[in-house]
């Protein structure tokens, strides 16, 4: 699968450089997402084809419920990378969600922890966009300070020890399935559907992929960028916090080391869909396709038992080439 | 012009100073209704500070501004725009990403149901406005869902002039609209700057192009180091006159006067 993915690209690539016409094909944004949608499409058959394994439906649900939780937190990640910001700490607020809501629901019950867990996310985020809006602080470092500030507290309150004994409802529902859907990817869809919506219909999506096109004259037109930004910071840090959530589903402990590569693996779903890190563009339709695409690859790393080591050597590969090829469509576009 | 109309703007001691540096002092001058006034001067001359201070973006430190019988204290480009004074940046504020109707109805959509930032976009009815707007305007655009960042600098212009005009506003300040554009985009522009002067909308025009001032504009009001060195008709004055002010050689501090 990554071979076919890696050689379906670089194709295009060095077609795209002898032939103007498909690359200035390629260089279309519709281009670009249908390539990556193909790429996931021939990934699935090809691995089907050869693998009896890969192809049984437990397999392919497996594939979906692994990373519905990275594809939730990829959704709130696609708005901040639109609205021109991306956050590094979405691992470490998940964290603390799924510790803080873990240990309240053993005495409060469910609704009150879950509704806690959201608030840590929807904290975050706040200071978050503040510290980006209003301080004019770079996301990177401020994301970065988040996210060791809230990983150290963490450590501190959990000594860095689990919580566990939570009431079973959370693998209960963690496990709850509709018809053969999975609980956590009907979360999915619904955060992806509401973002999409939010994104396509809503005044503050437009402002979003408008502050992320062009801030400064967003803000002359009188739009107050400001929230726009610490809006996408706020849902951002929400969908982090849920992500958090739905980890406890699974494993029914609150863990404080939890989602230490999460912001870099929503960021390459991201990326690898097609959506710009100079935000601006793109959408949810290309992170669910880079969520899948991710997915997918991962899975078939396994079947075919590569090292577990190869996989963030793979993942890098395919966020380079996302990357790479967005950089060529960009000097395209600005020629 | 037979009637005495009221002025539409009218600027009274205007001043404006960064630290110890005088930007703009003693400034008087006042525009007609559907005026089309030039401001030349050389580079810090004090045209942008004036510029700067009547389109909202800067705060005067004296002085006073009248606009359309009302005294104005705009702390922001917003409130300048409320009373109908639109600014169209010489560095475009247009978002590339987006396509022509999401710039032209930036910070003015229209909705199907108001609800904050959970507004829903009515984006049929803002199609069907953006047409009316680009008619008036007199700007040919291929296709309306198209980015910004795939036109033309003439068409981008365009847009931008669109959304400052579309408003009901009475003065549009233009701030070096065609400084980077070849000569076929400035004709366009221009094109687009006589079609406001039929339409009644003032304008103020930043050019350091004396050709495009002569052939645009009523009046041109000359800065001078932070000072307004005189007003001239462009039917009665020549580029030779104009560059005179402007440079302060050639006896032009004889004919000071507003």
């Amino acid at each position: 699968m990554p071979q076919a993915t890696t050689r379906g690209s670089a194709a295009e690539l060095s077609a795209a450089t002898t032939r103007p016409t498909l690359g200035a094909w390629l260089a279309s944004d519709s281009a670009f997402k249908y390539t990556m949608v193909a790429v996931l499409v021939l990934g699935v058959i090809v691995m089907s084809i050869v693998s009896p394994e890969f192809r049984r439906p437990e397999n392919l649900i497996n594939i979906l419920q692994q990373n519905a939780i990275i594809g939730v937190v990829a959704c709130g990640m696609t708005l901040m990378i639109i609205a021109g910001g991306f956050d590094l700490s979405v691992g470490a607020v998940a964290a603390a969600s799924g510790v803080l809501a873990g240990a309240l629901s053993i005495e409060y019950g469910l609704p009150l922890a879950i509704i806690a867990g959201l608030v840590v996310g929807l904290g975050t985020g706040l200071i978050n966009g503040f510290l980006v809006a209003k301080m004019g602080i770079n996301p990177f470092v401020a994301t970065l300070g988040m996210q060791a500030i809230v990983q150290g507290v963490l450590f501190i309150q959990t000594e860095a020890k689990p919580v566990f004994g939570l009431p079973d409802t959370w693998s209960d529902f963690g496990f709850y399935r509709v018809g053969f859907v999975p609980s956590t990817v009907i979360v999915f869809i619904v955060a992806a559907v509401a973002c999409w919506a939010l994104l396509r219909f809503t005044l503050i999506g437009k402002l979003m992929y408008a502050v992320g096109s062009n801030r400064e004259g967003t803000r002359r037109s009188g739009v107050a960028v400001d929230r726009v930004v610490i809006t996408a910071f706020a849902i951002g840090g929400v969908l982090a916090a849920a992500g958090g959530l739905m980890l406890v589903t699974q494993s029914n402990t609150g863990q404080p080391s939890a989602g230490a590569t999460w912001a870099l693996l929503a960021i390459a779903a991201v990326v690898v869909g097609g959506t710009p890190l100079t935000g601006g563009a793109g959408g949810i339709g290309q992170t669910i396709v880079g969520t899948l695409l991710l997915g997918v690859m991962s899975n078939a790393l396994n079947i075919m038992s590569v090292s577990p080591y190869w996989q963030p050597a793979a993942t890098g590969l395919l966020i380079l080439l996302a990357v790479s090829v967005e950089r060529y469509r960009h000097m395209k576009r600005s020629r | 012009m037979n009637v005495a109309t009221a002025p539409l703007l009218r600027v009274t001691d205007l001043e404006k100073h960064y630290g110890g540096v005088i930007a703009l002092s003693e400034l008087d001058l006042q525009l007609m209704p559907g005026e089309h006034a030039a401001v030349v001067g050389d580079n810090g001359a004090g045209k942008s500070t004036f510029v700067r201070m009547i389109s909202g973006a800067e705060r005067p430190d004296g002085g006073s501004i009248m606009f359309d019988g009302a005294e104005c204290n705009f702390r922001s480009p917003l409130e300048a725009r409320g009373v109908g004074i639109e600014t169209v940046y010489q560095d475009l504020s247009l978002a590339d990403d987006l396509d022509v109707i999401d710039n032209l109805f930036m910070g003015r959509e229209l909705f199907h149901l108001k609800l904050g930032g959970l507004s829903i976009l009515n984006r049929k009815a803002m199609r069907k406005r953006a047409h009316e707007l680009l008619d008036e305007v007199g700007v040919r655009i291929p296709s309306l869902s198209g980015r910004i960042r795939g036109m033309s600098g003439g068409q981008r212009q365009g847009v931008a002039i669109a959304r400052a005009s579309g408003w009901g506003s009475k003065l549009i300040i233009l701030d070096e609209p065609t400084a980077a554009l070849g000569v076929r985009e400035t004709g366009q522009v221009e094109d687009i700057i006589r079609g406001l002067k039929q339409a009644g909308t003032g304008v103020v025009l930043v050019s350091h192009n004396l050709r495009q001032v002569f052939d645009l504009m009523d009046t041109i009001y000359v800065f001078r180091r932070g000072k307004l060195v005189g007003r001239r008709d462009v039917a009665t004055t020549t580029p030779q006159e104009i560059v005179a002010m402007i440079t302060g050689v050639g006896g032009a501090e004889a004919g000071e006067f507003v």
